[in-house]
C-alpha cells in the first residue's frame, strides 16, 4: 500500500492510496504511530484515497484517537467518502474524530 | 402498627411494668411448678405413709385375732365358756376392735365384746351347719378390717370368730403430714416473694435492653431511643457505651462520606480529572514545595512525559530553565502576575514550540502555582513564515521598482538625444515589469492555497499541447541561457484529467528553475513516462545542484538555498511551493533528487488511469 506523507508547517499529513482493510491497516498503523510521535500528535489523516475500510482499519484509527485522546484531542481526518462515513455512523465512531473536508482545512485547524 | 404495639406495651407496663412484663411468665410458671412439687409430694407421702400405717395395723389385728382364735379354740374344746367370754370381753377393750364376738352357724352370740348381747348361756351339745373348711376370711371396707375364723370345736360343730376392727388411726398422721407441706408450700412462695425485688432490679436493666433491641427491630432509627437510664445498674452503663460507640461510628462515617465527595470535586480522580483530561490545553499544578501536585494528560503529551513521572516530582526536572526560573519568582511571592514563557524552537521556526502561561493560585500563605501549556508550533511556524514572507516580498519588489525607477529616470533625462539608450532603457522597464506581474501571480497562488480556496477545475488535459506549449514558452529562453533543453516525451502522449492552467503552473516553474540554474552551455531533459496508475514527468539538469540538508527545505516559501550562486539568480522562493501544492492538489508528489554540482532532478508523480478509449 503506497501511503503519502507530507509536511505542511509543523504538521504531517498522511494520505493512505487504497482500502484500509487487512494487513494495509497494519501498515498505515506503523506509519501513523510514527507520524504521531514525531510531530506531538499533529497529524492529519487525508483519507481522499481511501475508497473502504473494515475492522482492523478502523480499529488501527480508534487506537490512534486513543492516544490522541490522553492529551484531549482527537484525530483529524479529511476528505472521508460516503462509504466511510456511512460505517463510521453505524459503528457510532464518527462523533470520536474531528471531520475536515478538506486538507487545508484541516491544516488551519492547528492554528 | 407501631404506634398500637407501643400503645399496648405502654398499657402493659402500667400494669406490670417493664420487668414484670418480662419475668411474670416465668415467675407464674416457677410458682405453678414449686406448687405442683410440693403437692404431689404431699400426696404422696400421705398416700405411702396411709398405706404403711394400715399395713401395719392390719398385721397387728391379723395376729391378736390368730392368737384369739387359737385361744377360743383350745377353751371351747376343753367346754369352758366362761373364760371364752371373759377373754373376748378384754380382748375387745383394746386394740379400738369395733366388734368381737363367737357366733353358732344358727346366728346366736356366744361371747361377745358386749356382754349384754350375749344370748346362748351353755355350749349346746351339738349344733349342725358352719363352715367346715376352717379357713379365715380377711375382708376390708371402708377402713374397717373384718376377720372371720370357722374354729373346730371337738365332738359338737363350728363356731364362727367374727372381729371387726378399724383400720384407721391414719387420720390423725394424714393431718399432720398436710401442715408440714402447707407449711414448706408457704415458705417457698415466701421465699419467691422476699427474692423478687431483687431480682427484679437486676432483671430491669436487660427488659429495658430488650425492648430497645425490640425497637430496632421495627426500624427505631434514632440512637437517642435506644439508650437507658445510667441509673439502672453497669449493664444499662454498658449499653449505653455501645450505642453511643455505633453513633459515633456512624457519624464518622457520613462525615468520611462527606469529605471524600469534596475532596473529589477539588482534586483527585473525581470530575475535576475528566474534565482536565478532556482539555487540550496542558494543565500542571505546582505545589509549595515547587513539586508537582497535577498534571493532566494533554501535559504529559505536550512534555513528551507520563503523568507518573511528573505528579510529585520536582518541577525543575520536567520544565525548562526559563519555566523553572519564572516558577521560582513566582513562589517567593514577588510576582503574582500572569507569565508566559515561550521555548523550544530557533528563530527558523524549527522544532516544537510550547507557550507555558503561569500564574500564581495560592494565598500569602500558601503559594502555589498554575502552568498552561500550550502548543503553539504551528502558530510559530505561520508567524515565522509571514515574517519572511514581508521581508522577502518587500526585498523582492523593491530590486524591480528599483531597476525601473533607474531606468526610467536614464530614459527621461539621456534618451531624448540617445534613442539606442531609450530603447534599452524601455526594454529593462518591460522585463522588470513582467517580473512583478510573475511575483504578484505567484503571490496570488500562495494566498490562494494559504485561504484553502484554491478550485481545481476537471478538464481533459492533452498532454502532447501542454508540453508543446511549454516546449515554445521556453525555447527563447534556454536559446539566450545557452543551455540545451530535450524534451524525450512518448510518441503516444497520455490526456489526464485535471486543471490545465494550474498544472502547467506547476510544469513552468520546474522547467523554469531548471534552465535558471543551470550554467551556460548546460542541458535540461524532460521526459514522461506513463505506467499503469502512474504518470511520472523528470525534468533534469545539470546545474548547480542542491546540498542533502536543504533539498526538503526548497519546497518552503521564500527559501532560497545557502549558496552565493543562488543569491546571483533572480527568484522568489515562491515557485517550488507552488508546484507542489497543486501537484499535490491533483493527488500526487513532486520529489526532488540533487548532487550539489551536478545536477537535480525533480519529479512529478501524478495518478493516472489510461483511458479505456
Amino acid at each position: 500500500m503506497q501511503i503519502d506523507e507530507q509536511t505542511h508547517g509543523a504538521v504531517t499529513v498522511l494520505g493512505p492510496d487504497g482500502a484500509l482493510t487487512q494487513d494495509d491497516a497494519d501498515q498505515f498503523k506503523g506509519h501513523l504511530t510514527h507520524a504521531l510521535s514525531d510531530s506531538s500528535g499533529r497529524v492529519v489523516v487525508d483519507m481522499a484515497a481511501v475508497p473502504f475500510i473494515d475492522s482492523r482499519g478502523l480499529e488501527v484509527l480508534v487506537e490512534a484517537n486513543d492516544v490522541l485522546a490522553d492529551g484531549g484531542r482527537s484525530l483529524k481526518l479529511c476528505g472521508i467518502n460516503e462509504t466511510i462515513r456511512e460505517v463510521l455512523d453505524l459503528t457510532g465512531l464518527a462523533l470520536r474524530f474531528d471531520h475536515f473536508d478538506d486538507t487545508n482545512s484541516a491544516l488551519r485547524s492547528f492554528h | 402498627m407501631s404506634e398500637s404495639a407501643q400503645s399496648s406495651s405502654g398499657t402493659r407496663r402500667r400494669w406490670l411494668g417493664p420487668a414484670e412484663a418480662m419475668i411474670a411468665p416465668v415467675a407464674v410458671a416457677f410458682i405453678v411448678a414449686v406448687a405442683v412439687a410440693v403437692g404431689v409430694m404431699g400426696w404422696w407421702s400421705i398416700r405411702a405413709e396411709r398405706t404403711a400405717v394400715v399395713a401395719a395395723r392390719t398385721a397387728h389385728i391379723v395376729s391378736t385375732s390368730q392368737l384369739l382364735a387359737d385361744s377360743v379354740h383350745s377353751m371351747l374344746a376343753s367346754g369352758d365358756v366362761s373364760g371364752v367370754r371373759r377373754l373376748i370381753a378384754g380382748s375387745g377393750q383394746h386394740n379400738g376392735i369395733e366388734v368381737c364376738r363367737v357366733e353358732l352357724p344358727n346366728g346366736s352370740v356366744l361371747a361377745d365384746k358386749e356382754t349384754a348381747n350375749n344370748t346362748v348361756d351353755q355350749l349346746p351339745d351339738s349344733w349342725p351347719g358352719g363352715d367346715s373348711t376352717g379357713e379365715a376370711i380377711q375382708l376390708f371396707d371402708e377402713n374397717i378390717l373384718t376377720l372371720i375364723y370357722p374354729i373346730q370345736v371337738p365332738g359338737r360343730g363350728i363356731v364362727t370368730l367374727r372381729i371387726e376392727a378399724l383400720a384407721g388411726g391414719a387420720q390423725q398422721i394424714t393431718d399432720s403430714t398436710i401442715v408440714v407441706v402447707a407449711a414448706v408450700a408457704g415458705l417457698t412462695l415466701i421465699l419467691v416473694v422476699l427474692l423478687y425485688r431483687p431480682t427484679k432490679s437486676r432483671v430491669i436493666p436487660f427488659a429495658l435492653i430488650r425492648e430497645a433491641l425490640l425497637s430496632v427491630q421495627r426500624g427505631e432509627a434514632d440512637p437517642e431511643a435506644l439508650k437507658v437510664s445510667d441509673s439502672l445498674g453497669p449493664e444499662a452503663r454498658v449499653w449505653n457505651q455501645l450505642v453511643g460507640k455505633q453513633e459515633q461510628r456512624e457519624h464518622q462515617e457520613l462525615l468520611d462520606r462527606a469529605l471524600e465527595s469534596v475532596a473529589s470535586q477539588k482534586s483527585g480522580p473525581g470530575s475535576f480529572g475528566l474534565i482536565g483530561d478532556a482539555l487540550w490545553q496542558g494543565i500542571v499544578l505546582i505545589g509549595e514545595d515547587m513539586r508537582i501536585s497535577y498534571a493532566n494528560g494533554a501535559a504529559a503529551v505536550l512534555l513528551k512525559s507520563s503523568r507518573e513521572a511528573m505528579v510529585g516530582n520536582e518541577a525543575a526536572g520536567v520544565f525548562d530553565d526559563s519555566v523553572v526560573s519564572v516558577l521560582q519568582e513566582v513562589s517567593r511571592g514577588t510576582d503574582s502576575r500572569r507569565r508566559t514563557v515561550e521555548s523550544g524552537q530557533d528563530n527558523e521556526g524549527h522544532g516544537e514550540a510550547l507557550r507555558f502561561s503561569i500564574r500564581a493560585t495560592g494565598d500569602s500563605q500558601n503559594k502555589t502555582a498554575l502552568v498552561v501549556i500550550e502548543d503553539s508550533t504551528q502558530q510559530r511556524v505561520a508567524e515565522v513564515s509571514r515574517r519572511n514572507f514581508v521581508a522577502q516580498v518587500a526585498h523582492e519588489l523593491r530590486t524591480p521598482l528599483t531597476n525601473i525607477s533607474l531606468n526610467v529616470e536614464a530614459a527621461v533625462d539621456d534618451g531624448e538625444e540617445d534613442p539606442e539608450l531609450r530603447g534599452r532603457c524601455l526594454n529593462v522597464i518591460t522585463q522588470e515589469t513582467q517580473r512583478l506581474t510573475q511575483l504578484v501571480n505567484d503571490m496570488l497562488s500562495v494566498s490562494e492555497i494559504e485561504a484553502g480556496s484554491m478550485s481545481l477545475r476537471q478538464d481533459d488535459i492533452r498532454l502532447a499541447d501542454v508540453f508543446a506549449d511549454l516546449q515554445a514558452d521556453f525555447r527563447q529562453q534556454a536559446k539566450e541561457k545557452e543551455v540545451g533543453l530535450i524534451f524525450d516525451l512518448p510518441p503516444k502522449m497520455p490526456v489526464i484529467q485535471g486543471d490545465r492552467d494550474k498544472l502547467a503552473i506547476s510544469l513552468h516553474n520546474l522547467l523554469g528553475n531548471a534552465i535558471k540554474y543551470s550554467p551556460a552551455g548546460g542541458e535540461v531533459t524532460v521526459s514522461i513516462s506513463a505506467e499503469a496508475g502512474r504518470l511520472t514527468v523528470a525534468f533534469k539538469d545539470k546545474g548547480i545542484g542542491i546540498e542533502k540538508e536543504e533539498l526538503e527545505r526548497v519546497f518552503d516559501r521564500f527559501y532560497r538555498a545557502n549558496d552565493s550562486r543562488v543569491s546571483q539568480i533572480t527568484g522568489t522562493g515562491l515557485g517550488l511551493p507552488i508546484a507542489r501544492e497543486i501537484v499535490r492538489r491533483h493527488g500526487g508528489e513532486i520529489e526532488a533528487d540533487s548532487t550539489l554540482n551536478k545536477g537535480s532532478t525533480f519529479t512529478i508523480n501524478l495518478p493516472y488511469k489510461p483511458e479505456a478509449a
